[in-house]
């Protein structure tokens, strides 16, 4: 597939001054002050290439730059030295809803956002049904725009910028507006452009969205390339590098590489246990192997979200033998039960050994991530089961 | 249909200018009424003041002054919102990428616009003068294109120039201001002595006004030569300015 985002040593600094000097009367009275300059060099000598219908992620802390080098592929800022080429249509927007303004009415702002997202007059005229039904505003469209919530201002944006006829979209945050509804509504979107052959370049900070849907993910740390690859890769990558643990390695495996996690996924609808419903889930694990092994043994450490480790036990521990390991797919799960989990964000590491447990054939950290809601009311790290009396 | 960017880009500047003096007159008809008023009651004060106070006897002064008054009207205000629609537009400016020139000439077509429908009125008060009419009275057009380059080519240089001074816009009104007086929008330039009138046609909209007045009231042809200076120079002035604006406006982006 062709390149259609290169960029080739692009490096970007912004200059600021010790001294502001940014009226007339400043310079007037600072006359014989040298200004001197601090730089702030916010890309550094940047090369990717994104190829066409790639899902491209961008991935980093606050500062990192994520937003500067999306606004110079938009054409927003130059380029202080290296180039930016861009192949195809751009949607030169970073955001929903560029140039709303609450004194027109919803309609006028259709008319208004669309055309700066490079959509003509009849086009718009064309998908105006498609936008109005898809925001779900059809009665409120003569209405000023001021006098919308901001989650129907959000609604009406989207559904105008997913009509834009560009090939190339770039999301910034956009994602981080909406209820949950609204956000899976986007990515069913998302996925039907990706199918039309479109390419979006997205950045985010919710891992979970970045790793489910990214092709590929740039991970910037101070303007420089910290990690370039598969999303799995750079995401656990990031996580290890941000997460409380501080491993080195993440998926550390046994010298011969000749056995991984696949997959690892369970049964909970996204992510979530609610345990007023259920507090039982099942983790599916897929491992693939280069060899055959009689008696391998499955281990699991249950970190919470402060990385207080809450619970750790393996097959052999729980007598519990699992299934022999042969060459190539396998497939394990565990049953984790009555889990007596508070609400919050909890970790499973995983890993598979030898029977003597004297060498893990792979250990993964955090390989597995999922949510806790729980309206006990209690505070710690488990709920207790408590009679007062 | 495939549709060239080009055409795309004049839709959007066409949508930039409704939309800009949507928001500049809104409350639709009031607001505009108002627009159309503002120079006929700096008219009627003015008025009041040198034919009934000081007593000013000149042949069709009401019309004379109105179409004055009227001119720089649209100067002060195209040039005060085109200098000031970069920073005005910031927020778009950063988040989406369109030719950057768009946003001036869109404020200061908007500026154009009430100026004409001020033309009209002043038409209006024309038929009702004692001045018989004239196909000739047309000729202003020409000239109207060349005060709305000027308008524009100030509003391009120092739209750029404001973003690096913020109070740039406070020297301009001061500068309307004291010139509002320095050009004869008030008094017919035969009341300044001789030797100063050459200073007076310095400033290119001495120029502009007496040309104006000269075809509409006077019915008469303005001088070629006089004419072809003028437009000379608000075309180098343009070039100028135009180099400026395409120079810098990607730079600014980051400062606004």
């Amino acid at each position: 597939m062709k390149n259609v985002v290169v960029v080739n040593n692009l490096s970007k600094t912004f200059k600021i001054p010790r001294i502001k000097k940014d009226t007339v009367r400043d310079y007037l009275f600072n006359l014989f002050f040298k200004n001197e300059f601090f730089e702030l060099k916010v890309l550094n000598d940047l090369s990717f290439e994104i190829k066409e219908g790639e899902f491209f992620g961008i991935l980093g802390e606050n500062g990192s730059g994520k937003s500067t080098l999306l606004k110079i592929i938009a054409g927003i800022y130059p380029p202080e030295s290296g180039s930016v080429f861009v192949g195809k249509k751009i949607a030169p927007f970073l955001e929903l809803g560029v140039g709303f303004n609450g004194e027109l009415s919803a309609l006028e702002n259709v008319y208004l956002n669309a055309t700066i997202l490079g959509m003509s007059k009849l086009e718009i005229k064309n998908k105006l049904d498609e936008i109005i039904e898809f925001s779900e505003l059809s009665s409120f469209m003569q209405q000023k725009l001021k006098n919308f919530s901001s989650g129907m201002q959000v609604r009406l944006a989207f559904s105008i910028a997913i009509q834009s006829n560009a090939d190339i979209f770039l999301l910034d945050e956009v994602l981080a507006v909406g209820d949950l509804n609204f956000q899976s509504k986007c990515f069913d979107k998302f996925k039907k452009l990706k199918q039309e052959g479109k390419t979006i370049i997205f950045v985010s900070h919710d891992l979970n969205n970045l790793r489910k849907f990214s092709d590929k993910i740039l991970y910037l740390e101070k303007g420089i390339v910290k990690a370039l690859g598969d999303a799995d890769s750079v995401v656990d990558k990031y996580v290890s590098e941000h997460s409380f643990f501080n491993n080195a390695n993440l998926d550390t495996k046994n010298p011969q590489n000749s056995v991984e996690f696949k997959k690892i996924s369970s049964n909970l609808e996204s992510d979530e246990l609610d345990i007023s419903l259920s507090s039982s889930f099942k983790l599916n694990i897929k491992v693939k192997s280069k060899f055959d092994y009689p008696n391998p043994v499955l281990g699991f450490i249950l970190y919470n979200q402060d990385g207080a480790k809450i619970f750790a036990t393996n097959s052999l521990l729980s007598n519990n033998p699992i299934k022999a390991l042969k060459k190539g797919d396998n497939e394990y799960s565990i049953v984790f039960k009555n889990l007596r989990l508070l609400t919050g964000k909890y970790y499973l590491t995983l890993a598979l050994s030898d029977e003597n447990l004297f060498s893990d054939f792979v250990w993964r950290d955090k390989a597995y991530c999922f949510y806790v809601k729980n309206s006990v009311a209690g505070f710690g790290i488990i709920n207790i089961e408590r009679d007062f009396l | 249909m495939i549709l060239t960017q080009k055409k795309i880009n004049y839709e959007l500047l066409w949508r930039f200018i409704k939309t800009d003096f949507k928001l500049r007159y809104y409350g639709s008809f009031l607001g505009f009424f108002w627009a159309l008023l503002k120079p006929l009651f700096i008219f009627a004060v003015l008025y009041l003041v040198f034919t009934v106070f000081i007593n000013w006897n000149i042949l069709n002064y009401q019309l004379y002054l109105l179409l004055g008054i009227i001119i720089w009207n649209f100067f002060a205000e195209a040039t005060i919102n085109g200098i000031n629609s970069l920073q005005n537009k910031s927020g778009l400016l950063k988040k989406v990428y369109f030719p950057r020139i768009f946003v001036v000439i869109s404020s200061t077509t908007t500026s154009l616009l009430v100026f004409l429908l001020n033309i009209l009125v002043f038409f209006l008060f024309y038929i009702f003068s004692d001045l018989s009419f004239s196909l000739v009275v047309f000729f202003f057009l020409p000239y109207a294109i060349i005060l709305y380059f000027l308008a524009l080519s100030i509003s391009l240089s120092l739209s750029i120039l404001q973003v690096y001074f913020k109070d740039l816009i406070q020297i301009w009104e001061i500068l309307l201001q004291a010139f509002f007086y320095l050009t004869p929008i008030i008094y017919p330039i035969s009341l300044v002595p001789e030797a100063y009138r050459h200073f007076l046609f310095l400033n290119p909209l001495t120029g502009i006004i007496q040309y104006f007045r000269l075809i509409i009231i006077e019915h008469k042809i303005p001088s070629v030569l006089g004419t072809f200076y003028l437009f000379l120079f608000v075309f180098l002035f343009f070039l100028i300015s135009y180099y400026i604006f395409n120079k810098y406006s990607k730079k600014i982006i980051e400062l606004l």
